[in-house]
C-alpha cells in the first residue's frame, strides 16, 4: 500500500466520519453504503483508494461462511494516519472545530 | 367484443404474473452473472478479494431489484479500480516488457497454449489448452515408443491405428449370424503386430 494522499471530497468525509463514528469492529461495505447513501459504483473506488493510502485498513469477518450460510463480510476501519488526516481536512474546512467529530 | 373487454384483463394480469415469476427466477443469476463481470475487469490482483466481498455485500442487500443496481454499480466499480493499477500489475508489467520485446503477445492469465494450462484463463481457455496439451503429450508418447526400440537396437515398429472386426466370421470369410448379433468391434492399437 501506497502512502499516497487521497483526494478529499464530500463522499470520502462522509466515509470517514461514518467508519471514525462505529471504530469498534469495523463495519463492511454494505453497512457504509446504507449509513452513507452512497451507490456502490461510488463507495468502492472510494474504500479502495483509501486503503491503498492506508487511511483504512480491512480485514474479513471472523466466520466461516459455512456456519454462518453467507459470504465473509469485509469490515473496514479507519488507521490512526486516517484519523489524523480527516481531523485535519475537517479543520481545514471547520476552522472552529471544538466538538468530536462524531457529533458533527 | 364484450367477451374479450372482459376477458382482456384477466389475461394481461396473468401474463403479468407469469413475467413476475419468470423475472424473479432469473435475477439472482442475472446478479451473480453482473457481479462476474465486474470482478473480471478488476486488476488481477484484487479479483479474489471482491470475488468474496461483493457477493457479501449483496447478500446484505434485501430485494432482487436492489441487488441487480447494486451489481450494475459493482461494475463500474470495477472500472474505476482498473485505471489505479495495483502493484501486482505493475510487477507483471515488467514480466510483459521482456516478451513483447520478443514480438510476442502475452496477456498473463489468458494464454491459451503451453504445457500446463493457466490457473487464472477462462473455461474456454482451459479446454483449449487442456486439450493442446494432451495433444503435446500424445505426441510425445507415440515418439517415445518409436524411439525406444531404436534406441535399444532393434527393428522398427509399425504402429497401426484402427477399428478391428471382432465378429466370427466363417470358412468363406464372411460374417457369421450378422443378422443376429449386432458387429462386435474394438478400437485398438497394434505395434509390430501385437495388440
Amino acid at each position: 500500500m501506497r502512502a499516497d494522499s487521497p483526494r478529499i471530497t464530500g463522499p470520502t468525509l462522509k466515509v470517514l466520519k461514518e467508519l471514525m463514528q462505529r471504530p469498534s469492529g469495523g463495519l463492511s461495505g454494505a453497512e457504509i453504503a446504507r449509513a452513507t447513501g452512497l451507490a456502490s459504483g461510488t463507495l468502492y473506488p472510494l474504500l479502495f483508494r483509501l486503503e491503498k493510502s492506508a487511511w483504512l485498513k480491512s480485514k474479513w469477518e471472523d466466520v466461516s461462511p459455512s456456519e454462518v450460510k453467507r459470504p465473509r463480510r469485509r469490515l473496514y476501519q479507519v488507521t490512526a494516519l486516517g484519523e489524523a488526516k480527516t481531523r485535519e481536512a475537517f479543520k481545514e474546512f471547520l476552522p472552529d472545530l471544538t466538538e468530536p467529530l462524531w457529533q458533527l | 367484443m364484450a367477451i374479450v373487454t372482459v376477458l382482456l384483463p384477466f389475461v394481461i394480469a396473468i401474463a403479468a404474473q407469469l413475467f413476475a415469476d419468470e423475472a424473479k427466477a432469473w435475477l439472482p443469476w442475472l446478479t451473480q452473472r453482473i457481479v462476474s463481470l465486474a470482478v473480471h475487469l478488476l486488476p488481477l490482483d484484487q479479483r479474489e478479494r471482491y470475488g468474496e466481498e461483493w457477493p457479501g455485500h449483496i447478500d446484505e442487500i434485501p430485494g432482487d431489484i436492489g441487488r441487480v443496481l447494486v451489481a450494475i454499480g459493482f461494475v463500474f466499480a470495477g472500472l474505476a479500480i482498473s485505471p489505479d493499477s495495483s502493484e501486482q500489475d505493475r510487477a507483471d508489467a515488467s514480466v510483459e516488457r521482456p516478451v513483447r520485446a520478443r514480438g510476442m503477445k502475452y496477456i498473463p492469465g489468458r494464454s491459451n497454449f503451453g504445457l500446463l494450462p493457466e490457473p487464472e484463463g477462462r473455461s474456454l481457455a482451459f479446454v483449449i489448452s487442456s486439450s493442446v496439451n494432451t495433444a503435446i503429450l500424445a505426441t510425445l508418447l507415440l515418439a517415445g515408443m518409436a524411439a525406444k526400440p531404436v534406441v535399444l537396437g532393434a527393428p522398427m515398429p509399425v504402429i497401426f491405428f484402427g477399428v478391428a472386426d471382432l465378429t466370427p466370421h466363417n470358412e468363406a470369410g464372411h460374417s457369421a449370424a450378422v443378422s443376429a448379433a449386432p458387429r462386435q468391434t474394438a478400437r485398438y492399437i497394434l505395434i509390430d503386430g501385437q495388440p
